[in-house]
């Protein structure tokens, strides 16, 4: 490796995003977050009248002494969130002059690092080729080092198969299930869907991050060309003119909107990243942007 | 539509070039990339209207091909046709005198009109009968009634520079003659430097007379003084501007004068060298300007030995004699009715005495005796009457040995040990020649009157045979000629062989009274018989065949005249045109990068 992806730099980058976010939590076992939801905790959020049903002993005895009428102090629930990352490991997530599988990898370890801070659970699951592989879940701020180790040794290598492989992973509680991947499946968009309906059914808040380089957005291809497809050595022999390039260009935002129009559907987010960004400007602009964090 | 050329065609391979060119540069390059997923969706897309599609991939080539195309057309020199009539006969004249040697663009005016002629056969119907005729001082028949365009253009290559001087308006009985021949409509197309009026004759002059510099030599002479050579050289400016240069004279190949020429347009100068002595036989005048026309630059003068011959003839009225007489060449004939005009100071190269005998014989010269008396040369007897004369084979050319006339009268001459007899009756001369102490004597020992010969066409020739005979003349008549001049070689002996040698020392033999014929050159000619050496020169007719002043001498612009008798209307810019079209779209779709 030539340059370790997890260095000095982008610790520091993530104490800044740390600084700056508080990851949005619905659901999830009691945890450092303050959740919407009401429940038992010791922070004080409200009181209410006493309902039909309420657990009598959490009556304030003192409000009834004033007013007559039986409240019930509410309070802050805490919860902790788990959170499921699906990472893509497919060969033609190594691709690009800027690295799309760094990239990949540095947004799974911070929105980790964000998720841990806030004690929360995470759970990394890498897709290859119709299988899935699991880390370790991991909870708690100490757990980021093992984390990043782990991400470290993963290889990306084979093809890309996201339902087949997502469906593999049973998933238990509500969380949240975060997609990296360039999405470039050659099965196509119905497929995918499957995963969503899968993940949807699990009670997942889902988002896609599709990370792609900067040479599949803006190909600077030309003249006759053999393109050979990195995972399946499939090839197309295709002479280049920029035309043909534009209607590329066209084809990839169209196919974009396609996969953000499926995935409001199953009410998820879909976030489109350049490999060749920095980590801070994904996880604070684009991020923040489609309100995944704020 | 017509074409004028055909070998553009044989471009027509580079066509087979450029698609293989494109067939090996089509060679794919791999490429790896992350998915083909979006681009087999993107091939998907473009295969769908694929016989457009197919097209715009090789719209490059296609359109270079179209640009190829249209050049190897526009160099075909393609026409329409349209207006004019077409006429089922058609007579070409090519003038191809000196003066179509003049420089005319790159070539010369003959090769401009045959390569104008060539394209005008090219632009022609096929099954036009063509006629090919050449003139340069008399016209020549080279194709007749022709059909066939490659043996009509061979005969128009065939037709050679010459240097005669002629009037191609000469021409134009003939053409007229060859025309009524034909019996159909037809049409004459001349071409030419030279001022012609076709006059009635339905056709096209098509004029190449061009303007430029050009100074001529036209003569060089020289006449000898007491202790000097006095060379006299006349040049002229035959162009259309103001001439300047230098004359230089050479004696052999030995620069003796330089002047420097001024000469406005038109003017003539004569030039007055006065040289002590001269080496060489030749003088060679030269300008050294180049100009349209190199070949009247150079004149070549043979100093010779020849002076005009003096010839007195003593007679009372015989204008016959006289007549005859006047024929020999490069002489001069003076007449007197007596002897009593005669002088011992007098120095006549030929005495003739007609009826008369003069009793103290001139100092020096040839003597021809008519109807003599005895004297100190010869003795004449008495003779007879009413007989026949004849000559004798081969005392006399053979132009004369079948002459036979009667006579009424006559003496007969005692031949003396000198001379031979060349007439006789029966056995006895009535006529004779002979060389005595360096002098040539001859006698016909009858008188004119008495006889039927001077009715017949051989006296003239045997008066001017005699004369030649005795006035030296040398062989040829005069040592500087024009080009087309007719040049006769004349040797006492009569059956002896000369030899010739050109200028380009290619030799020929030639006989006594054969005249020279056939491709002339410019320049020095030597002549060499057994006892003699004999130089003599030919040079270019500049005075009829050196004007460069006019433009277009005939009587049409020449511009016009090319298009029209291609025979339609020249389609060459137009493809130009279109070759630059389709090249300036390919950069622009290049530039779209399609």
């Amino acid at each position: 490796m030539a340059e370790r992806i997890f260095n000095e730099d982008f610790f520091s980058k993530l104490n800044k995003i740390n600084l700056s976010i508080n990851l949005k939590l619905s659901s999830g076992t009691q945890g450092g977050r303050k959740s919407k939801a009401k429940g038992v905790s010791v922070e004080f959020s409200d009181y209410r009248e006493y309902m039909h049903g309420d657990d009598f002993r959490r009556i304030d005895w003192n409000a009834y002494g004033r007013f007559d009428k039986f409240f019930i102090k509410v309070f802050m629930e805490e919860r902790e969130g788990i959170f499921n990352f699906f990472l893509d490991t497919s060969k033609s997530m190594d691709y690009g002059k800027e690295n799309k599988k760094n990239m990949a990898l540095k947004i799974v370890a911070a929105l980790s690092y964000v998720a841990l801070n806030n004690l929360d659970r995470v759970n990394i699951n890498l897709l290859d080729s119709g299988n899935i592989q699991v880390l370790k879940e991991v909870s708690g701020s100490r757990a980021f080092q093992r984390i990043i180790k782990d991400l470290e040794n993963i290889s990306f290598d084979g093809t890309t198969s996201l339902t087949q492989s997502i469906r593999k992973r049973p998933i238990k509680n509500k969380g949240v299930s975060i997609v990296v991947s360039d999405f470039l499946d050659n099965l196509g968009l119905k497929d995918l869907e499957e995963a969503l309906k899968y993940l949807a059914f699990k009670k997942q808040e889902i988002i896609l991050i599709q990370v792609l380089a900067l040479e599949e957005i803006k190909p600077e291809l030309n003249g006759e060309i053999t393109l050979i497809d990195s995972e399946t050595n499939e090839n197309i022999k295709i002479s280049l003119t920029p035309n043909l390039i534009k209607e590329y260009e066209k084809t990839l935002y169209s196919y974009k909107k396609s996969i953000e129009n499926l995935v409001k559907k199953y009410n998820g987010k879909f976030i489109s990243v350049n490999s060749s960004m920095e980590i801070e400007e994904v996880i604070l602009g684009e991020l923040s942007k489609k309100r995944v964090l704020y | 539509m017509g074409f004028t050329a055909f070998w553009p065609l044989f471009l027509l391979i580079t066509i087979p070039l450029l698609i293989l060119l494109y067939i090996l540069k089509r060679k794919y390059r791999e490429e790896v990339f992350s998915s083909t997923l979006l681009w087999s969706e993107v091939y998907k897309n473009t295969r769908a209207n694929t016989p457009w599609e197919k097209f715009r991939k090789n719209i490059m080539l296609l359109l270079q091909i179209l640009a190829i195309l249209a050049l190897i057309f526009s160099l075909m020199k393609p026409f329409l046709n349209f207006g004019g009539k077409s006429y089922k006969n058609i007579i070409l004249v090519i003038d191809n005198t000196a003066s179509m040697n003049i420089t005319y663009g790159n070539s010369t005016r003959l090769e401009e009109a045959k390569r104008l002629a060539k394209e005008l056969i090219n632009s022609i119907k096929e099954e036009t009968n063509t006629f090919i005729i050449s003139y340069d001082n008399s016209p020549k028949i080279l194709q007749k009634e022709e059909i066939n365009k490659d043996k009509i253009i061979k005969s128009i290559e065939s037709i050679e520079k010459s240097y005669y001087q002629g009037d191609i308006s000469d021409s134009i009985n003939f053409i007229k003659a060859i025309g009524q021949s034909i019996e159909e409509d037809y049409e004459v197309i001349l071409f030419t430097d030279k001022e012609i009026s076709l006059g009635d004759l339905n056709g096209t002059v098509v004029a190449l007379g061009n303007t430029g510099l050009n100074g001529s030599i036209d003569n060089i002479s020289h006449k000898y003084l007491e202790d000097k050579i006095k060379v006299i050289a006349t040049v002229t400016n035959r162009g259309s501007e103001a001439y300047e240069g230098d004359f230089s004279l050479y004696d052999g190949d030995k620069l003796i004068a330089v002047e420097t020429l001024n000469l406005n347009v038109g003017e003539n100068k004569t030039l007055t060298f006065d040289i002590p002595a001269i080496d060489n036989e030749v003088l060679k005048g030269e300008l050294s300007r180049h100009d349209l026309l190199e070949e009247d630059n150079i004149y070549y003068h043979v100093l010779g030995n020849k002076k005009l011959n003096k010839i007195l003839l003593v007679t009372e009225q015989n204008l016959f004699l006289e007549r005859a007489l006047s024929n020999i060449r490069n002489s001069e004939v003076y007449k007197t009715n007596s002897l009593s005009n005669l002088s011992s100071s007098d120095n006549y190269d030929l005495y003739v005495f007609d009826n008369v005998t003069p009793t103290t014989m001139p100092s020096s010269g040839s003597i021809l005796f008519i109807n003599p008396s005895s004297n100190e040369y010869f003795k004449v007897l008495e003779g007879g009457q009413g007989s026949e004369a004849k000559a004798v084979r081969g005392e006399v050319s053979n132009y004369l040995e079948a002459v036979t006339f009667t006579l009424a009268k006559y003496n007969e001459i005692d031949v003396p040990y000198y001379g031979r007899s060349f007439i006789n009756v029966d056995e006895v001369s009535i006529g004779f020649k002979g060389t005595i102490n360096n002098r040539n004597i001859a006698a016909l020992s009858f008188d004119l009157h008495n006889s039927d010969f001077v009715l017949k066409k051989e006296f003239p020739i045997l008066i001017y045979e005699l004369g030649e005979n005795l006035i030296s003349n040398g062989m040829t008549g005069k040592s500087n000629y024009k080009y087309g001049e007719k040049i006769i070689v004349n040797n006492n002996n009569l059956n002896s062989e000369m030899t010739v040698i050109t200028p380009n020392k290619e030799t020929f033999e030639i006989k006594s009274g054969e005249e020279i014929k056939g491709k002339m050159q410019l320049g020095v000619y030597k002549i060499e018989s057994e006892k003699e050496k004999e130089l003599f020169s030919i040079n270019y007719p500049s005075e009829s065949e050196s004007d460069t002043s006019k433009g277009s001498i005939g009587e049409m612009n020449n511009k016009i005249k090319e298009i029209e008798l291609k025979k339609g209307f020249n389609l060459s810019p137009i493809f130009i045109l279109m070759a630059i079209g389709i090249v300036a779209l390919e950069w622009s779709m290049y530039k779209k990068g399609n």
